[in-house]
C-alpha cells in the first residue's frame, strides 16, 4: 500500500515511518509541506496520507482542501498537536477521515490507521 | 567361342592384384599360334568374369604382338585395368584463435626456455633482461566445458572405383584429423570440436583429449610455469621457489614444496612436506596433510594433519591441528577445534605460541556487536536522563514544538533499546555458533616444554615448568583452565603462569553450568 507522510519535521516523519514499517508498509513517500505533497501525489498516487497541520508554505488544512477538490476517496488522517474540538471539526469538514493528536504512541497511530482504512473500505 | 576358351585353359591364366584392380594375362610357351589373337584372349578373359570395358585394348594389342614375336616362351602383361577409388581427403583441423594463440605462446615459451638453458641461466636475472615470464606463462592450455576448440574441414566421401570384374571398390572416407577422445571432446555435425569437460587440453601428437586431472611428471618450475587448474592436480615432483599452484580440486605433491604458494579449494596433500623459508603460503579449503611443515604460513578450512613436525610455522586451522606422534616447535599455531601433539615446544625454549578454541571471524563479529551495544547505550543514557527530567518537571500545556521534541526523544530512546535488543539477540546466536565451532582443548602426548605460551578463551598460560607425560588442558565449567595429568585434574596455574587475556574471546558460561556452579557454591558453603 502506498502511503504519503506530509510533515515539515523529519523526525516526525521518521517516527511515523518507523511505525508504518513495523506494520508492514514499505511503499512510503515523504513531503515536507502541502505544496510539496501536491506536487508528488500525481506521480505517487497515495492510498493513504498522514498530514500534519502546522507547516510552512502550505499548511495541512489547505492541502486537504486542495487535495479533496481532485480526489474525494483517498483516506486522509490529520496528525497534529491541534487538539481543540473546533479545530477537529474544521479538519473533518475540510475532508479528513480521522484525527491523531500528538503526542501519540505507536499503538495509537497503528490503531487509527487500521480503523480509517476499514472505515474507507481500503484493503490494507 | 566358349569351348575355344576352355581349350585355352591350359595355356592362358588370369592373375589379379588383391583388390582386382589390374588383371595380368599369362600366356604359356606352348600356346597354339592360331590362338594368339586379341579376340581369343578377350573371350578367355570374359570367360573368367572380366568386364569387357576394363580390357586395355592398346595393351592387349601390344601383348599379342609380343607373344607372336616370341613363340615358345612364357609371356605376361597387364591387359585389364579397373578404376581406382579416390579416397576421401584428410580432414584439416584449425584451432580456434584463442587455442592457436596459446599453442604459439607455449611453443615460444619452450624455445625461450631452451635458449635460457643453453645460456646456462637457470632463472631470469631481471625483468629487463628476460622478456619471457616463466612464472606467469603456463605451459598448459586449460579449457572449459562447452568451449569451441577447433573447426574441422567437412568429411570428403571420395569416389568409389570399379574392379576388372565390374564390382564396386568402395572409397575410404576422410580420416579424422587425429584420434579424438569421445569422452572429453565432441566432433559436432557442423564440424566443430567442442570440449565436453573442463581441464587440460592435450593437443599434440595424434591424440586429442582433455584431462580432468592435471598430472605433472616432474616439478612445478620453469618447465611448467604457475598452475591454475579447475580440477585436481597431481605433482610427481616438488614445487620450486616462487611458483604458484592453484586448483579447485585436491592438490597432491609427492616431493618437497619450497617457498611457493599452494592453494586448493579442497584438500592439500604434501607427501613429503614443505620448507617454505617464511615465504611460502599453503591455503587449503578443507584439510592440509603433510609429512612436515617448516617456516610455512598455512590456512586450513578444516584440519591440519602432520606426520612429523611443525617447525616455526604460522598455522591457522578451523578444525584441529593433529600431529599425534610429532612435535610443534616455535611459531604460532591456531586451531579452532584443539591441538593434539606429542611434544610441544623444545628444550631450546623457542617461543611456541598455541591458540586453541579461537575462531577469529566469529569472535570479531561478537566484539563488534558488543562495541555497538556500548556505543548505543552511551547515546541513549543521556537521553533517558533528559526524558526523566522532562517527565518530573510536569510543565503546563506544552507547545507543538515541545510535544514534537518530546516525541522525538521517546522515539530515539525506543529505537536505541530496539537496536540493543537486536544486537543482544545476534550476540546470543553468534555465541552459540562459536560454542559449536570451537573446542578449546590441548592434548600433549609426551611433554610440554618451558617456553610454550598457550591461549585459551579469556586467558593466557606461560609454561614455567616442563609438563611431562600425557596431559589434557581445557576449561572447566567456570571457564578456568585446568589440566588432566596422571589421572588427576589440577588448576593449570600449578604448571604455568595463568593470566586473563582477551586475545581469544571468552564466552559466558551456559545457563546450565551457572546453576551447577551455584549448586557447587552452596555445597562448598555447606
Amino acid at each position: 500500500m502506498r502511503i504519503m507522510l506530509i510533515d515539515d519535521s523529519k523526525t516526525m516523519r521518521n517516527i511515523q515511518k518507523s511505525v508504518l514499517k513495523q506494520l508492514g508498509y514499505t511503499e512510503i513517500e515523504e513531503a515536507c509541506d502541502g505544496q510539496d505533497a501536491l506536487s508528488k501525489v500525481g506521480a505517487f498516487q497515495p492510498e493513504l496520507c498522514l498530514v500534519d497541520w502546522n507547516m510552512p508554505n502550505m499548511d495541512g488544512l489547505s492541502f486537504v482542501k486542495a487535495f479533496r477538490q481532485q480526489n474525494k476517496t483517498t483516506p486522509l488522517i490529520m496528525v497534529t498537536t491541534e487538539a481543540e474540538k473546533s479545530r477537529v471539526i474544521e479538519a473533518i469538514k475540510a475532508g479528513v477521515n480521522n484525527y491523531v493528536v500528538k503526542p501519540f504512541t505507536p499503538d495509537l497511530l497503528s490503531e487509527r490507521i487500521t480503523e480509517t482504512l476499514a472505515k474507507c473500505g481500503v484493503k490494507a | 567361342m566358349a569351348s575355344g576358351a576352355h581349350d585355352l585353359d591350359a595355356h592362358l591364366q588370369l592373375r589379379t592384384d588383391d583388390r582386382s584392380l589390374t588383371g595380368t594375362l599369362r600366356v604359356g610357351p606352348k600356346v597354339p599360334a592360331e590362338h594368339i589373337d586379341s579376340e581369343v584372349f578377350c573371350v578367355f578373359l570374359e570367360s573368367r568374369g572380366v568386364n569387357r570395358r576394363k580390357i586395355d585394348e592398346e595393351a592387349m594389342r601390344a601383348f599379342v604382338e609380343e607373344v607372336r614375336a616370341g613363340p615358345g616362351a612364357e609371356h605376361a602383361a597387364i591387359v585389364v585395368r579397373g578404376t581406382e577409388p579416390r579416397d576421401g581427403a584428410k580432414r584439416n583441423l584449425d584451432w580456434s584463435p584463442q587455442i592457436a594463440r596459446d599453442i604459439e605462446r607455449i611453443n615460444a615459451r619452450k624455445e625461450a626456455l631452451a635458449e635460457e638453458n643453453e645460456k646456462g641461466k637457470k632463472r631470469p636475472a631481471s625483468d629487463d633482461e628476460e622478456p619471457t615470464n616463466f612464472y606467469e606463462q603456463s605451459a598448459f592450455i586449460i579449457v572449459d566445458a562447452g568451449q569451441v576448440l577447433a573447426t574441422v574441414s567437412p568429411p570428403d566421401p571420395g569416389e568409389d572405383g570399379e574392379d576388372i570384374f565390374g564390382n564396386t571398390v568402395p572409397a575410404k572416407k576422410s580420416p579424422a584429423p587425429a584420434e579424438i577422445d569421445p569422452e572429453t571432446i565432441e566432433l559436432t555435425n557442423d564440424n566443430k570440436l567442442i570440449a565436453l569437460a573442463r581441464g587440460r587440453l592435450v593437443y599434440s601428437g595424434v591424440d586429442r583429449r582433455i584431462e580432468r586431472t592435471l598430472r605433472i611428471a616432474g616439478d612445478v618450475g620453469f618447465e611448467t610455469g604457475n598452475i591454475d587448474f579447475p580440477g585436481p592436480v597431481e605433482i610427481e615432483g616438488g614445487v620450486r621457489d616462487r611458483f604458484v599452484v592453484r586448483a579447485r580440486g585436491m592438490i597432491t605433491v609427492r616431493k618437497l614444496v619450497e617457498a611457493s604458494t599452494i592453494e586448493s579449494r579442497r584438500d592439500i596433500v604434501l607427501e613429503r612436506g614443505a620448507a617454505c623459508r617464511e615465504a611460502g603460503r599453503l591455503i587449503a579449503g578443507h584439510t592440509l596433510r603433510a609429512g612436515y611443515l617448516e617456516s610455512a604460513d598455512a590456512e586450513c578450512g578444516q584440519d591440519c594433519i602432520v606426520r612429523h613436525e611443525i617447525t616455526n610455522c604460522r598455522v591457522n586451522a578451523r578444525g584441529m591441528v593433529k600431529i599425534p606422534t610429532g612435535a610443534i616447535r616455535g611459531g604460532t599455531v591456531v586451531a579452532s577445534r584443539g591441538i593434539e601433539a606429542s611434544v610441544l615446544g623444545s628444550v631450546q625454549e623457542p617461543r611456541t605460541e598455541l591458540l586453541v578454541g579461537a575462531l577469529g571471524e566469529l569472535e570479531e563479529l561478537i566484539r563488534q556487536a558488543r562495541t555497538h551495544i556500548v556505543e548505543t547505550r552511551s547515546i541513549i543514557d543521556p537521553l533517558v536522563t533528559r526524558q526523566k527530567m522532562l517527565n518530573s518537571a510536569k510543565p503546563g500545556k506544552l507547545t507543538a514544538e515541545q510535544i514534537e521534541s518530546q516525541m522525538a526523544l521517546d522515539f530515539e530512546i525506543s529505537e536505541g533499546h530496539r537496536r540493543i535488543t537486536a544486537l543482544e539477540e545476534a550476540i546470543a546466536r553468534l555465541e552459540n555458533n562459536l560454542r559449536e565451532s570451537i573446542s578449546p582443548v590441548l592434548k600433549a602426548g609426551q611433554c610440554i616444554h618451558v617456553g610454550v605460551v598457550l591461549w585459551l578463551p579469556g586467558c593466557k598460560a606461560t609454561f614455567r615448568n616442563e609438563l611431562k607425560g600425557e596431559s589434557t588442558i581445557k576449561l572447566d565449567r567456570r571457564n578456568k583452565p585446568v589440566v588432566d595429568h596422571r589421572g588427576e585434574t589440577h588448576p593449570l596455574s600449578k604448571f604455568a603462569s595463568v593470566e586473563s587475556d582477551p586475545r581469544i574471546l571468552s564466552l559466558p558460561p551456559l545457563p546450565g553450568s551457572q546453576e551447577a556452579d551455584a549448586a557447587d557454591g552452596q555445597g562448598m558453603a555447606a
